[in-house]
């Protein structure tokens, strides 16, 4: 990522950016670790919260697309190092591409407010997950598993998209 | 006064009703329509497929693969123990669990017995996935 010339001129700028991203990445490692105690439905895997998708979405909407793509690719590699393993990785890195790509596409539609923004990115997040699995099982049996799985994403992308609506309106006057 | 006021319950119950209220001003009607069309696509392909496996019925065959090859493919009669290398699977008494599981997170083990054809058990980090199946595959397995 080159920094672009306004921010060579601007470095107090430019830093401050920086310590906005690490914050964030932090915060969004913390969340994700804290989804991962929570188990909502334990028959069924790859349910959660999804609390860090909170962080992913305010970067979005206060930040550039591209520092929450950031945001979001460092979370899982770094949470995928520390705590669940090079497989669990892959998926939610695909997972998460794909729902950032939803989210970013309906956020620049204009049509949605932050909650139907999020709610399809939650449903998306589990998607794509269920498609890696299905590449690496290589079974495609798997995709009886998709509706629970979209519900699942809908009703948390509704919940975490309602406490980023509050965070936002919040954050407006404080300008990251 | 304010952290007078902080304290009082029916005051932060007044508040939090206000709070939800102004979230949901800001929903729109398109976050609606979009929740609800996938919700609902959801539970009319819910209902597809729980009618499609319904028509499979009785459950016949074990199949375990790993990484998309078939390791073992029985009867879901024979009461045995097959072992992948990474994980334990016990057929017994037309039911089938994994037993063992080298993986960190135990999904696999924890989620107990299948019995119905079309019921699955997958160890996504060992990518090995336990399937029953129904049908005449069986008989056809034999006859053939």
């Amino acid at each position: 990522m080159m920094p672009s010339q306004d921010e060579f001129k601007n470095p107090g700028r430019s830093s401050g950016r920086v310590a906005v991203c690490a914050l964030l990445t932090t915060l969004a490692m913390l969340l994700s670790y804290i989804d991962s105690l929570i188990p909502i439905l334990p028959q069924i895997p790859g349910i959660k919260l999804g609390l860090a998708n909170i962080v992913i979405l305010t970067a979005l909407y206060m930040l550039k697309g591209r520092y929450a793509l950031l945001i979001n690719i460092l979370r899982i590699v770094l949470t995928g190092l520390l705590f669940s393993g090079a497989v669990y990785m892959l998926y939610s890195l695909f997972g998460a591409l794909f729902s950032f790509l939803v989210m970013y596409i309906l956020k620049k539609s204009g049509l949605f407010s932050v909650v139907g923004v999020s709610l399809a990115g939650g449903a998306a997040h589990n998607a794509g997950q269920l498609f890696a699995a299905i590449l690496l099982v290589s079974n495609v049996n798997l995709i009886r598993y998709l509706p629970v799985l979209v519900i699942s994403g809908v009703i948390t992308g509704i919940l975490t998209g309602m406490i980023c609506l509050i965070l936002l309106k919040r954050l407006k006057p404080a300008c990251l | 006064m304010h952290l007078k006021t902080s304290g009082d319950p029916v005051l932060i119950l007044f508040f939090l009703i206000k709070a939800v209220m102004n979230i949901f001003h800001e929903i729109r009607k398109s976050d609606i329509i979009l929740a609800s069309a996938l919700i609902l696509g959801c539970i009319i392909s819910l209902a597809y497929f729980s009618v499609s496996s319904r028509e499979l019925s009785p459950a016949s065959t074990v199949v375990i693969t790993k990484d998309g090859k078939i390791l073992e493919n029985c009867s879901i009669h024979d009461d045995k123990t097959v072992d992948t290398g990474s994980n334990t699977i016990v057929i017994k008494g037309g039911e089938v669990y994994m037993e063992h599981a080298d993986c960190k997170n135990q999904i696999c083990v924890r989620e107990g017995k299948i019995s119905h054809a079309g019921q699955s058990i997958v160890c996504m980090p060992n990518r090995v996935v336990v399937e029953i199946k129904g049908g005449d595959e069986a008989y056809d397995a034999i006859t053939r």
